[in-house]
């Protein structure tokens, strides 16, 4: 189809006529010409004509310095589409029927930018007007739209195309339009840029701009309008998803088990298999059970000190403090922002009293006897003492194999050193088996990992080759999703 | 395992139609054909004799505090493609729970967490249950629950919001109580201590439990109730 177009391009000269918002400001993108007919038109086509309407982008090539071609290209990728997915269409055939496709009738239009394209298109979508919003990949960024062929009389895309240009807001509409609305225009734009999850994103999205950490407020709301100001927001916060970016960094926090964590890249998003991590230790490990003597209720449980490796947003260390009173956390990691926002969380969560966050790769946390302290807090020289009870750690354990197929949303926006562990997945993990039994105070004290599935197997051999690492292998126990995701080891 | 004939409403489920999904420690309680039983209440050992001191009333599963709860449900492993964990960040984290002794399922994904969805699910699991399991109190005569008597007032009113957490347990009562007595809503109504129009507008908020008792008076030619 593209090629068919592309020769009728070069050999008829197509009437082209460009309605700029500001009449002082036309475009001289394309010289106007008069159409040339092969073919007489019948009087019912020119009385009411079939047009197709493009709308391109001002600043793509005003701001982004885009050159000429490349915006023509965009007009006529979102014309090929618009006809493409509405082959059916009786006016769609007529437009492109071989005794009339010489005399097409086209309008090109110009929004101001990205926003205001989506805007239009979610417009469009409210109103039922068919059209192909054209995503240019791999930026996926929207560069332009345009409608179905369709009887002139029948279309409202000019008056939207030209109001939406004229807003200084962007995003602002003197439209109404209800929650719903823009949810669909919102979920179609994403689906059609081959965005995944494109419901979940835009639900948790609008609803985080109604200010709700649940969907379900969107169906109890839906019909309600939107807001012009969280129109607006909502459309940003879409422009940001059509980018890949995740949900969770758009919106700059999220939930962790019952907590609710702030999120920043290139930070790691906490995942759901870690909840679980956190979940199955506090079950299952005694060092998390009050003593006897505290249940009878006879005096205050000894503090539990735990290290959480690689803390990311703190999420391990930090969920478990808020289930545990006696519990103390040491948290370490080898990215400054991780260290940080670690940090912050735990202020923010009235949790710093009992954590700290330290800029320390396992490997220099050595335990020192001269630098032991009864109570295991870290001494000011930034090397920790040993005598944990408890180690926790969702390190890096992608192989490096893996690592080229990663999807955008962790390729594109997390710290490979918080995802890849080196040829098996195994290097920082190994690191931490290593010197575990050393950190950790005693006999029977555990560690708890998040592993890839192919791990347990290779852990398993890795202590077997060693005997004498002071570590046995307790148990791998399956995620949600079936994987063997965590290993339990326990210090001999 | 032994199945006995249970008490159903058209719409419920039998509590144990997963017999032999039963946990191990659940136990069958023996009954003269008389009088219908929970299949899953605490059972006298085989060689006792039949007229053993009559167990308590069993407690319907959606009365039970969590961790009992617990015990009997499974979440569902989701069954999704491709590795997990750090390879991916996907925003769904939907769960679904089952009740392994009845076969009844509940599922939420709005939450951020899959932990909020879970608790979610095992709400809306709890209300499931009430609405379709049934179990027949061995004694119809007995006095209402301790948590019954605590939200009804003396001038018999019952006072509870729908989103309370007690909420199913209170509706799986009522429910009982109203199939133990052929669909009389006001006998049930009586012997709970509440008006009629309270008991009513419990099954309203509880929808489609005042349908689902209508459908059964209709088959019984008793006439519909409406809620105010």
């Amino acid at each position: 189809m593209a090629a068919r177009f592309g020769q009728y391009l070069s050999r008829r000269v197509l009437a082209l006529a460009v309605l700029a918002a500001r009449p002082d400001r036309s475009a001289a993108l394309l010289s106007a010409a008069t159409p040339l007919r092969r073919h007489t038109t019948m009087s019912a086509d020119s009385a009411d004509p079939i047009f197709q309407y493009v709308v391109l982008r001002r600043d793509l090539q005003e701001k982004v310095g885009w050159p000429l071609g490349s915006l023509v290209a965009q007009g006529c990728h979102a014309s090929v589409a618009a006809i493409a997915k509405h082959l059916d269409d009786d006016d769609v055939r007529a437009y492109i029927a071989l005794d009339a496709v010489d005399g097409m009738h086209k309008a090109v239009l110009e929004v101001k930018g990205e926003t205001q394209l989506l805007n239009l298109a979610r417009q469009l979508e409210q109103s039922g007007v068919a059209h192909a919003l054209w995503v240019e990949q791999p930026e996926a960024i929207a560069t332009a739209l345009a409608s179905k062929p369709a009887r002139k009389s029948h279309t409202v895309l000019r008056a939207s195309a030209r109001s939406t240009s004229r807003d200084d807001e962007p995003g602002a509409s003197a439209e109404g339009g209800s929650v719903r609305a823009a949810l669909r225009g919102a979920v179609d734009a994403l689906r059609a840029a081959g965005v995944p999850e494109p419901d979940a994103s835009a639900e948790f999205l609008l609803a985080h701009v109604l200010g709700s950490q649940s969907r379900g407020i969107l169906a109890t709301h839906g019909l309600e309008p939107l807001a012009p100001a969280h129109r607006a927001e909502f459309g940003r916060m879409v422009a940001e998803r059509l980018a890949r970016k995740p949900v969770q960094l758009i919106i700059g926090e999220w939930s962790f088990l019952e907590l609710t964590l702030r999120v920043r890249a290139p930070v790691l998003v906490p995942r759901p298999e870690t909840e679980e991590l956190v979940e199955l230790a506090l079950a299952r490990c005694a060092a998390f059970s009050a003593p006897p003597h505290v249940d009878a209720g006879c005096g205050p449980a000894p503090p539990v000190h735990v290290l959480d490796v690689g803390c990311g947003t703190g999420a391990i260390g930090l969920a478990v403090l808020a289930r545990v009173p006696h519990a103390r956390c040491t948290a370490i990691d080898v990215a400054e922002e991780a260290v940080s926002l670690a940090r912050q969380n735990a202020r923010a969560l009235g949790l710093d009293a009992r954590y700290e966050s330290i800029l320390l790769p396992i490997e220099r946390l050595a335990p020192s006897a001269a630098d032991a302290q009864a109570d295991g807090r870290a001494v000011s020289g930034g090397a920790p003492a040993a005598l944990y009870d408890v180690l926790l750690s969702n390190p890096p354990y992608i192989p490096e194999a893996d690592m080229p197929s990663l999807e955008p949303e962790v390729a594109a926006w997390e710290d490979k050193r918080a995802l890849c562990g080196g040829r098996e997945g195994l290097d920082v993990i190994i690191a931490i088996l290593e010197r575990a039994p050393a950190l950790l105070r005693a006999r029977g004290c555990e560690v708890w990992l998040e592993v890839d599935p192919t791990h347990p197997p290779l852990i398993r051999a890795w202590l077997g080759d060693r005997p004498h690492v002071r570590l046995e292998f307790v148990e791998s126990i399956r995620d949600f999703n079936g994987h063997e995701r965590f290993c339990r080891l326990r210090v001999t | 395992m032994i199945r006995l004939g249970l008490l159903l409403l058209p719409g419920c489920v039998a509590l144990c139609a997963g017999a032999r999904r039963c946990t191990p420690t659940l136990r069958v309680a023996l009954r003269p054909p008389r009088v219908r039983a929970l299949a899953c209440a605490p059972v006298q050992p085989a060689g006792e004799r039949a007229h053993a001191q009559a167990p308590a009333r069993a407690p319907h599963p959606a009365t039970l505090p969590l961790d009992e709860l617990l015990r009997d449900v499974q979440v569902e492993r989701t069954r999704r493609s491709g590795p997990g964990g750090q390879h991916r960040n996907k925003v769904e984290s939907a769960v679904v729970v089952l009740h392994v002794p009845s076969g009844v399922r509940a599922e939420a994904s709005e939450r951020r967490s899959q932990h909020d969805n879970r608790d979610v699910a095992i709400g809306r699991l709890r209300l499931r249950l009430a609405l379709d399991v049934r179990i027949a109190p061995p004694d119809p005569d007995a006095p209402p629950s301790a948590l019954w008597r605590a939200r009804r007032t003396a001038a018999g009113k019952l006072v509870v919001s729908e989103k309370h957490p007690d909420f199913p347990a209170l509706v799986a009562e009522a429910l009982d109580a109203i199939g133990a007595r052929a669909h009389d809503v006001r006998g049930a109504a009586e012997a709970l201590g509440v008006s009629t129009s309270q008991l009513v507008k419990l099954l309203a908020a509880a929808q489609p439990a005042l349908q689902r008792v209508n459908e059964a008076r209709a088959r019984t030619g008793l006439p519909p109730l409406k809620a105010n």
